[in-house]
């Protein structure tokens, strides 16, 4: 379980403190949306199989954040928090994939689709391909560091692991990339 | 293979993802997500608090115990054999001051009284009332509790005669053998050999005693002098109140059974002609004419009853001294 630092329960609230805490997660959300909201929607293309779930998870991502804001104990890592509920979320929901990929029907033949559009460009880019042939660890590793441009302690907390392992895991995977897109270069 | 350098990955990255846009009604769809969030929060805490109360109710339910439909009686009280016969000499219960298997069978438990059951006959030596009265320097008798009656105490038998004949106390027509062994006293029954013992604590052989059926109900009372102290005989009353079951009785109100004078003060006892025991308590201040207060003692099947006082005196040596021991032998 990852754990970002700040964050606790706290006792329980009156009436109105709860009215303030409901305004300011209001106005919290407004303003991570409109400065986070696209960057947090590409990194979770990254680290989906799917581009077209990033959005969903996104989302799902920030509504958490808003009914947890009065548990927040330091809400200057309210990025830090919505980043790691993004990765959460993520890794559920390539799990509930994985699970729904072994028992899915027979999938109908590929179709042209016109809300394709700027999705199927990414799913077409050769990084993405070389990307999602990464183990997960390692992908989230190399998203984390050199898409998010976290620290290795910051990816370490968001991926709930050391940094020795973070180290690790960018390093296969740079490698691995290195490999993979030896045509692009 | 060149390695790929960190910012040409930074780059490759971020034009991958480029072409991704936010959809126009993302904040909206936000928002409903919040607002359908907060609507169902309090159904689902009202539901998550039906199902943890139901649990609960479902724990104490479980946990609960059934009701016991059992009727768990207590167990009777062991019934010590009564007319056990060991092979040659058997093993002695005594019990003394209301402790141990005493009982008062049909007759009741007198106040005070150690009932001892033997049950194997050591033939002691036989003791009949002397003539004389022994050398009893102990202490009294020590004051024993009343006896409890008990229910497993074996019933009287039927009496062959009323009242009982001579030394009879089993009430089988037959003399009884009465001993003493140190400060307890024995009886050997004629009826079944068996033999009672009672601590009591004064007596000294040769034993003075004297059996007397005063309530004439088949059954004789066994009167044994307990001490002399200071020329004040003092002495105890046993009954038989079971099939081989003696009980010390106690008289009630304190009462003493004695007989002397010694100082200002006197007692003493005889049986009544109406199948009562007289106690006579005198003071007096000169030692000559006392003040005698005379309690008749009725025998019930639950010890002795008083029936009635009266007072009158009695100038001493002129008068018949009432404070003598008159009962049967006893004189």
């Amino acid at each position: 379980m990852t754990v970002v630092e700040g964050w606790r329960p706290v006792p329980a609230r009156s009436d109105a403190a709860r009215s303030d805490v409901a305004r300011d997660a209001d106005a919290a959300l407004t303003a991570l949306y409109s400065e986070h909201y696209r960057s947090l929607v590409r990194l979770a293309a990254l680290l989906l199989d799917d581009v077209g779930l990033c959005e969903e998870v996104v989302q799902d991502a920030y509504i958490k954040v808003h009914a947890a804001w009065g548990r927040l104990q330091d809400r200057d890592k309210a990025l830090a928090y919505l980043r790691q509920t993004v990765v959460n979320l993520a890794r559920s929901t390539l799990r509930r994939r994985l699970v729904a990929l072994k028992h899915a029907p027979k999938p109908m033949p590929d179709a042209a689709s016109a809300e394709e559009g700027a999705y199927s460009l990414v799913e077409r880019a050769a990084v993405i391909q070389a990307l999602r042939e990464l183990p997960r660890r390692q992908r989230e590793a190399v998203v984390l560091r050199y898409y998010a441009d976290m620290s290795e302690a910051d990816a370490a907390a968001v991926m709930g692991c050391s940094v020795g392992s973070v180290k690790a895991y960018t390093s296969r995977g740079l490698s691995a990339l290195s490999g993979k897109l030896e045509g692009l270069r | 293979m060149s390695a790929l350098e960190p910012g040409e990955l930074t780059r490759l990255l971020a034009e991958a993802v480029e072409p991704i846009r936010p959809s126009p009604d993302a904040y909206q769809q936000i928002r409903a997500g919040i607002d359908r969030r907060r609507r169902l929060r309090l159904p689902i805490f009202t539901l998550g608090g039906m199902v943890m109360a139901a649990l609960v109710a479902l724990a104490v339910v479980a946990i609960r115990p059934s009701p016991n439909n059992q009727t768990v009686e207590p167990a009777a009280p062991p019934v010590l054999p009564s007319t056990y016969v060991g092979p040659t000499q058997a093993g002695t219960v005594p019990s003394s001051g209301g402790s141990g298997p005493t009982g008062s069978g049909g007759r009741g438990p007198g106040q005070g009284g150690g009932t001892t059951r033997t049950y194997s006959p050591p033939r002691t030596q036989v003791t009949t009332p002397p003539a004389t009265e022994p050398p009893l320097t102990a202490t009294p008798s020590s004051p024993v509790s009343a006896t409890s009656t008990n229910a497993a105490s074996p019933p009287l038998p039927t009496p062959v005669a009323k009242p009982a004949g001579v030394n009879d106390i089993d009430g089988d027509g037959r003399p009884d053998t009465i001993g003493a062994d140190g400060t307890t006293l024995q009886v050997q029954f004629s009826r079944d050999d068996q033999v009672a013992r009672i601590p009591l604590t004064g007596i000294t052989t040769p034993l003075n005693s004297a059996v007397v059926d005063i309530d004439a109900d088949g059954f004789g009372e066994l009167f044994v002098q307990t001490g002399a102290p200071n020329g004040m005989k003092t002495y105890a009353l046993v009954r038989y109140t079971g099939l081989d079951t003696l009980t010390l009785a106690a008289l009630p109100n304190e009462l003493p059974l004695a007989a002397g004078v010694r100082g200002n003060s006197a007692y003493g006892f005889r049986c009544g002609q109406d199948h009562t025991l007289v106690i006579s308590a005198g003071t007096s201040t000169d030692g000559s004419q006392f003040s005698v207060a005379t309690t008749t003692l009725e025998f019930t099947p639950t010890g002795l009853t008083v029936q009635g006082t009266a007072s009158s005196t009695a100038h001493i040596p002129s008068d018949a001294s009432p404070f003598v021991p008159s009962c049967g032998t006893l004189s």
